[in-house]
């Protein structure tokens, strides 16, 4: 069953065709890789998807439920969470505290406020940032930071978890953690992701279903396995039609 | 882990407010008409800060025209005097100075930064001279008032306003509500991302904070005996309510005390010997305090307790 469907979305600034006419399917409980080039419309997709811009044309259904037009608080209460390319942090609060707001706000049901600490340290933990609880959330690292992105998503106990390049900017030693972190929230929380990732090894590691996106097209869909072996992917990336002969 | 469930018990902070609004009355009370003047005026400089605080403290959008709430309670009950009560009166200036606000603060609350210090002055200023207009075309320059209630009676009823603006900011710094301006002041396009919903808490708490400095500008029309439309749409109000923020520290109900405290010190110590004195070392406090200690005193004061902790463990 697909949680969330893409009909025929497109988005212009302007003169410039961003997306044009995007239909996507990302089945409940996969994970559904967004693989383009820069300015392939990847983040606009995920920024139209959550609310933060409107389509010029196109439907989003989430659920079932047609989402297009809902504030971004709204989206996020229905159970979609997105996190950013460059990292957004309350960077004057505490890392909980950042956790926390995520916890009281974004939930269709949010818990007392006294119960909000408690559940935030859960999520710190789950995701390998309990010890910084207490930071101010501007003193972490990158990869701390990339982290908290994550955890604030998750504190808004999202259905859909919707991942902005979280791996990019890491050592390959922090993608790998951060990749078996994912892995184990994405069971422990029962969770549907679409994840936008520049570190080809990951997004084909974790990738159930790979869409390529190129100058706001859709040029291909399919296993990781299946994207590989794409004339089309292959001509977007390195500009031939067919695979380059090795020579002896 | 301790210290994430541990959750600190409200009484301390309430009993500590009242016990001290009580003692400084009486105490002033006590002392004469001079220090029950100077009482009067210290709750009305908190009142003030502590609902500034609540919304310029905790959103980050820097009001300089929170004059307007006070003006308008003011007008209010100098217009209604002995033709409704006081006490039906007053609460009325402070419930006109909130719709006030409520209706402004949808295009206002638009920009921010800088062009929201500079809508919210103009927008205090055109309220200014518009009613300004509208008194003197009624041929009313100025109102006098007389049968005021004595200093005594305005005493308590600041006092109790102050005490309440405290609690009312001290309550939401802890409170779902609270948490959510904390966020709209870091990053609004985060904040909504989480579920925040930006403009509604902004709005709100815009207009709650206008609500208490309208009964204060009605009971301080009252205490000078007269209404005078450039008297209580003074823009030093607004000026002196972001000066006690900066220098006590706005986003803590202990701030705006301290505040007020120190600049209501500072002028009984330099304002009768020497006035010129008294503006240069404010405004020498007042860079002083933007450049080293952008949280005011209260910040201070917490950086040297958390640093002391740090050594002692």
């Amino acid at each position: 069953m697909s949680l969330l469907s893409i009909k025929s979305l497109s988005k212009n600034f302007g003169g410039l065709q961003a997306l044009n006419e995007i239909s996507l399917e990302v089945q409940e409980g996969s994970v559904h890789g967004l693989m383009g080039a820069n300015g392939a419309g990847k983040t606009t997709l995920f920024s139209i998807i959550a609310g933060n811009q409107r389509a010029s044309s196109g439907s989003i259904l989430f659920a079932g439920h047609p989402i297009d037009g809902l504030r971004p608080d709204q989206v996020c209460r229905r159970g979609i969470s997105r996190t950013f390319q460059i990292v957004r942090p309350f960077a004057g609060l505490s890392v909980r505290e950042n956790v926390e707001i995520a916890i009281l706000y974004g939930r269709e049901a949010p818990p007392k406020v006294s119960e909000a600490a408690a559940l935030a340290q859960e999520i710190l933990t789950d995701i390998g940032l309990d010890a910084s609880a207490d930071q101010p959330a501007g003193s972490l690292t990158l990869s701390g930071r990339k982290r908290l992105e994550v955890a604030r998503a998750l504190g808004t106990e999202p259905r859909l978890l919707m991942l902005d390049e979280v791996m990019a900017g890491l050592t390959p030693v922090e993608v790998t953690d951060m990749i078996v972190s994912l892995r184990r929230v994405k069971e422990s929380h029962g969770l549907t992701i679409l994840i936008i990732e520049h570190v080809m090894s990951a997004l084909t590691d974790m990738s159930d279903t790979i869409t390529v996106l190129h100058h706001g097209e859709k040029i291909a869909q399919g296993t990781p396995q299946q994207i590989a072996d794409n004339a089309a992917v292959q001509e977007a990336y390195f500009g031939v039609a067919e695979p380059l002969e090795v020579s002896a | 882990m301790t210290k994430a469930s541990m959750t600190h018990t409200p009484i301390p902070a309430i009993a500590a407010t009242l016990i001290g609004a009580i003692l400084i009355v009486s105490l002033s009370i006590f002392m004469g008409s001079y220090w029950t003047v100077v009482a009067l005026n210290l709750f009305m400089w908190i009142a003030l800060t502590q609902s500034w605080s609540l919304f310029s403290g905790m959103t980050g959008y820097i009001s300089l025209g929170h004059v307007v709430a006070y003006g308008i309670g003011a007008y209010l009950v100098a217009t209604t005097f002995k033709i409704i009560p006081l006490w039906l009166s007053i609460p009325l200036g402070g419930l006109a100075a909130g719709v006030f606000a409520l209706i402004v603060a949808i295009p206002v609350l638009r920009v921010r930064g800088p062009y929201f210090v500079i809508l919210t002055f103009g927008l205090a200023e055109l309220v200014k001279f518009i009613l300004l207009y509208t008194e003197t075309t009624f041929g009313k320059s100025s109102r006098l008032l007389f049968g005021a209630p004595k200093t005594e009676t305005l005493l308590y009823w600041v006092a109790a306003l102050a005490v309440v603006a405290t609690l009312i900011t001290y309550f939401v710094g802890r409170s779902r509500f609270g948490k959510g301006l904390a966020a709209v002041r870091e990053d609004e396009t985060a904040a909504e991302t989480v579920g925040v919903p930006v403009t509604r808490l902004k709005v709100l708490a815009f207009a709650a904070s206008a609500v208490i400095p309208g009964m204060v500008g009605g009971l301080m029309t009252m205490r000078s005996t007269y209404f005078d439309v450039l008297q209580v749409f003074n823009p030093t109000i607004s000026f002196s309510i972001v000066t006690m923020a900066i220098i006590g520290g706005a986003g803590d109900a202990r701030g705006p005390i301290l505040g007020a405290l120190f600049m209501l010190g500072l002028a009984e110590l330099l304002w009768s010997t020497a006035p010129q004195l008294y503006f240069i070392l404010l405004g020498l406090f007042l860079i002083g305090f933007v450049l080293f200690a952008p949280n005011g005193m209260i910040g201070l004061i917490k950086r040297r307790k958390r640093s002391s902790a740090g050594v002692a463990s």
